[in-house]
């Protein structure tokens, strides 16, 4: 073999594949073609025979040693004006910047922040708010639904505005399918609030860490108490006030790996007044902040051994019902996947990585001042971040440096085997000075091709199961 | 000469801009007046092409907001598979407020699976005032159940379908239509919508969505059905639109499997197949591809393409596993067409140049009579 063939490696307990990267495609190989590979690959200086299968698969057009990529640019960047001009399918309204909560980890609390605003007091005006609504109906003719978020600070403290924005929008977009999201902090829920959420089929998403010990430890009020009671009187009065309304709900849980992992999953395993299915559980995001994110062999062991007890529960081994939702949401990931690994295209002459959406179009966040980012989760005090406003309309330089935010490192990309599986958007690529950077950019790739490893490893997993463990599937009773 | 009744149609979408733009040539009864679009449609005070991004018409699209002083005598009411119930409701709501004022009011339905008892309801409440169509019932061809059988169609069939639904594959019919009509070549034309019967057009789709019917009876009944109208209409040209995609498009997306596209090409017999591609698909190898495929499928000849200012958003793709799309400027189509050779299967841009498919056809038309 001339040159190290354009693959990455992968081995389960049963089998050896590779994945070919120009073809995005995954092979299942014999344990010598493996061995073949690995000494070719990392230079192992091993005198190998080259096996017949590698040979025909090269015969085939597999195992080439170049990456397909010549440049990298996004595909939609020719039609990026068009799609935001015509196919614009959600905003999200930060309606208030102000919060009754001081959780500790929170992006916008000064002490845990360089390259974010704070908390204050502004709140987003009657007129922004509608012109945001016009700005989505103005832009969104192709798209066949939409949705209006509502975030903040903690947005039912603009609860007000909240109902004049939903009765607008309901009259604007009048024959088209819409729908609304509000992700709130749950202590603000009243009987008034929740039957107009009800009533209006909004989807209600509440933040809740864990049990009162965990939750408690950072979620906590202005004056320093915890919230725990509080927002679980606020989801008990949803269930009382409107059980169906109360079904759909949804739980946003802030993960703290220091924290053990039990501890975390305790509220949520065997409680029934929530639904565990319905908790949407993510790492705390350190990004704006100069820490780094600690994670204890407690919550590292037992979260992979939750990950292995939703596998189980998946065919039925073992009781969903005593898995931690962490653990189920990572499978649930993995079986999506298992219709996306290896069903993307080949890699072309020029291409882009996974990663980047199309800023504003997918999703666009508006500030309180009507100024628009691609989501609620970039920063707010970065030029490069702000896509446009709403009353001069999308700024396309820096949309497009931010859709093409890989021809920073494009010399990397291209020949980067995780360039299909890539994670990063342009927040990754932010630097201290708030511009994006590629050396910011490359020092989150590590962490994309382990993730991506990991994608890829459970994918093969869920595949060789019903192969491998059919007679103990079958046999479950 | 009579005078053309004063019309206005309800709700103005994408899919109806090539009745609004063809609407002049292919009717001589009505006056299109008015065309009122829902508020949310993001259509309202724009130019009805817009609804494409194609060049502009000088028609507006209106929301409606009152059915007072209303110069028009009729109001068109489409209602797409599509349309929810909430828009139902208001739909037959703002038609009951046009009957209540004595005027006319015809609806033309494609939802043919969903609960129509508030539809007929409303019929029963304006017995004078309120059409409902298509009237070719299913009824019709049970009774001549007895008489049938599967004949080829001797008259040419031009099929016209695309890889993804979107309106410019109703636009190619019409554009065609209208211009074979106007050099006196008599057409018979099978649509996807029912309003297009407003052209003369028949919708099959009635039959084609029959889920009680056998598939191979149902082949059989459209064969019938289409026979019977040859015979009435001795047609020189009959021109078949295909309902959704012909094709899987992937995996993820199934896109109907081509299986209505199918059971028309079995029932028909096509002659020649002109496919509408999104214009970023009009590459060599692909439509060389496409051109072998539907020999095999649909056993007749792929002999011309219109290429169509969409492109797909193969993220919604992903997620949502249904194609959807947005309207790029026609230039764009021009561009990519401009660099294109010469091949055995010609690609057009219908909407930019409207003559030259026609052309191309009726010359092909004309080889295949003198027997060459």
């Amino acid at each position: 073999m001339t040159g190290k063939p354009f693959i990455k490696l992968f081995h389960t307990p049963n089998s050896a594949y590779f994945l070919d990267v120009n073809r995005n495609e995954i092979l299942q190989i014999g344990e010598s073609s493996y061995l073949y590979l690995e000494n070719e690959i990392y230079q192992l200086g091993k005198k190998l025979e080259i096996p017949t299968e590698i040979v025909e698969l090269q015969n085939a057009g597999y195992l080439s040693t170049e990456s397909n990529i010549k440049a990298v640019q996004h595909p939609y960047t020719r039609f990026l004006t068009e799609f935001l001009d015509r196919k614009m399918g959600k905003i999200t309204l930060q309606v208030t910047q102000n919060c009754n909560f001081r959780c500790k980890y929170c992006i916008y609390t000064p002490k845990k922040n360089t390259k974010q605003r704070t908390h204050s007091q502004k709140s987003m005006s009657w007129e922004t708010a509608k012109a945001a609504v016009d700005f989505l109906w103005n832009h969104s003719v192709d798209s066949k639904s939409v949705n209006v978020g509502f975030y903040g600070g903690e947005p039912l403290i603009e609860f007000g505005l909240i109902q004049k924005t939903i009765k607008y929008c309901k009259y604007l977009f009048e024959g088209k399918e819409l729908s609304f999201n509000i992700t709130c902090n749950g202590s603000l829920l009243t009987p008034e609030v929740i039957r107009f959420l009800s009533r209006n089929s909004v989807n209600l998403m509440i933040s809740l860490d864990g049990p009162k010990n965990i939750n408690d430890k950072n979620r906590v009020f202005v004056n320093g108490d915890g919230t725990f009671n509080k927002v679980m009187e606020g989801i008990n009065l949803v269930k009382q006030i409107d059980p169906k309304f109360a079904d759909r709900l949804q739980i946003s849980m802030v993960i703290d790996p220091q924290n053990e992992f039990d501890c975390i999953n305790q509220v949520f395993i065997g409680e029934k007044s929530i639904n565990r299915l319905s908790v949407q559980p993510s790492i705390v995001d350190l990004d704006f902040s100069e820490e780094e994110i600690g994670v204890s062999e407690d919550y590292l062991l037992k979260n992979t051994y939750h990950q292995f007890l939703a596998v189980l529960s998946l065919f039925e081994r073992f009781d969903k019902e005593k898995v931690s939702p962490i653990g189920l949401k990572v499978i649930e990931s993995a079986v999506n996947d298992k219709e996306k690994i290896g069903q993307g295209s080949r890699l072309m002459t020029v291409d882009a990585p996974s990663g980047p959406c199309i800023p504003g179009q997918l999703r666009a966040f508006v500030d309180v001042d009507g100024r628009l980012f691609p989501c609620e989760r970039v920063s707010e005090t970065s030029s490069s971040m702000q896509i446009g406003d709403i009353y001069n309309g999308f700024r396309v330089e820096n949309t497009l440096e931010i859709l093409n935010v890989a021809q920073l490192s494009s010399e990397e990309c291209k020949i980067c085997w995780g360039f299909r599986y890539c994670n990063q958007c342009a927040k990754a690529a932010m630097d201290k000075t708030n511009s994006i950077s590629a050396a910011e950019r490359l020092k989150h790739c590590d962490d994309s091709r382990r993730e991506a490893y990991h994608r890829i490893s459970q994918y093969l997993l869920l595949q060789e199961i019903p192969r491998y463990y059919n007679k103990q599937i079958i046999n479950r009773n | 000469m009579t005078s053309k009744i004063p019309i206005g149609i309800f709700p103005y979408r994408a899919e109806l801009l090539p009745l609004v733009r063809n609407f002049e040539q292919l009717q001589e009864k009505y006056e299109l007046k008015k065309i009122w679009t829902f508020r949310g449609a993001s259509l309202a005070n724009k130019d009805v092409a817009y609804a494409c991004n194609h060049p502009q018409l000088a028609l507006m699209a209106e929301v409606m907001n009152d059915t007072e002083d209303i110069e028009i005598e009729k109001l068109i009411v489409s209602i797409p598979p599509t349309m929810n119930k909430q828009n139902k409701e208001q739909t037959l709501k703002l038609v009951d407020r046009f009957n209540e004022k004595g005027k006319r009011t015809d609806i033309f339905f494609d939802d043919w699976g969903s609960n129509k008892t508030s539809l007929y309801r409303l019929a029963r409440k304006h017995p004078s005032l309120l059409n409902l169509y298509p009237e070719e019932t299913i009824l019709d061809l049970h009774q001549s159940a007895a008489e049938m059988r599967y004949r080829k169609i001797e008259t040419p069939i031009i099929f016209v379908g695309g890889l993804i639904e979107n309106p410019d594959t109703t636009e190619i019919v019409c554009n065609i239509k209208s211009r074979f009509e106007r050099d006196g070549v008599n057409c018979l034309v099978y649509c996807k919508h029912s309003i297009m019967a407003l052209f003369g057009f028949h919708s099959i789709m009635p039959l084609l969505t029959a889920n009680s019917i056998p598939v191979e009876q149902r082949i059989e009944f459209i064969n019938f059905l289409a026979n019977s109208h040859v015979e009435k209409k001795r047609p020189d040209l009959i021109i078949v639109e295909a309902p959704d995609g012909v094709l899987r498009f992937n995996d993820n997306t199934p896109n109907g499997f081509g299986i209505n596209s199918y059971i028309l090409a079995q029932a028909f017999q096509p002659d020649f197949f002109i496919c509408n591609i999104p214009f970023e698909f009009a590459k060599f190898d692909l439509i060389s591809l496409l051109s072998k495929d539907f020999e095999l499928r649909f056993n007749t000849r792929l002999v011309a393409i219109h290429s169509s200012n969409i492109v797909l958003d193969s993220a919604e793709n992903i997620q949502t596993h249904t194609l959807s799309y947005v309207h790029v400027p026609v230039s764009h189509v021009d561009e990519d067409l401009s660099k294109l050779s010469n091949w055995d299967v010609p690609v057009f841009n219908i909407i930019v140049d409207k003559n030259s498919l026609y052309s191309y056809l009726r010359n092909l038309l004309s080889v295949r009579s003198n027997g060459n």
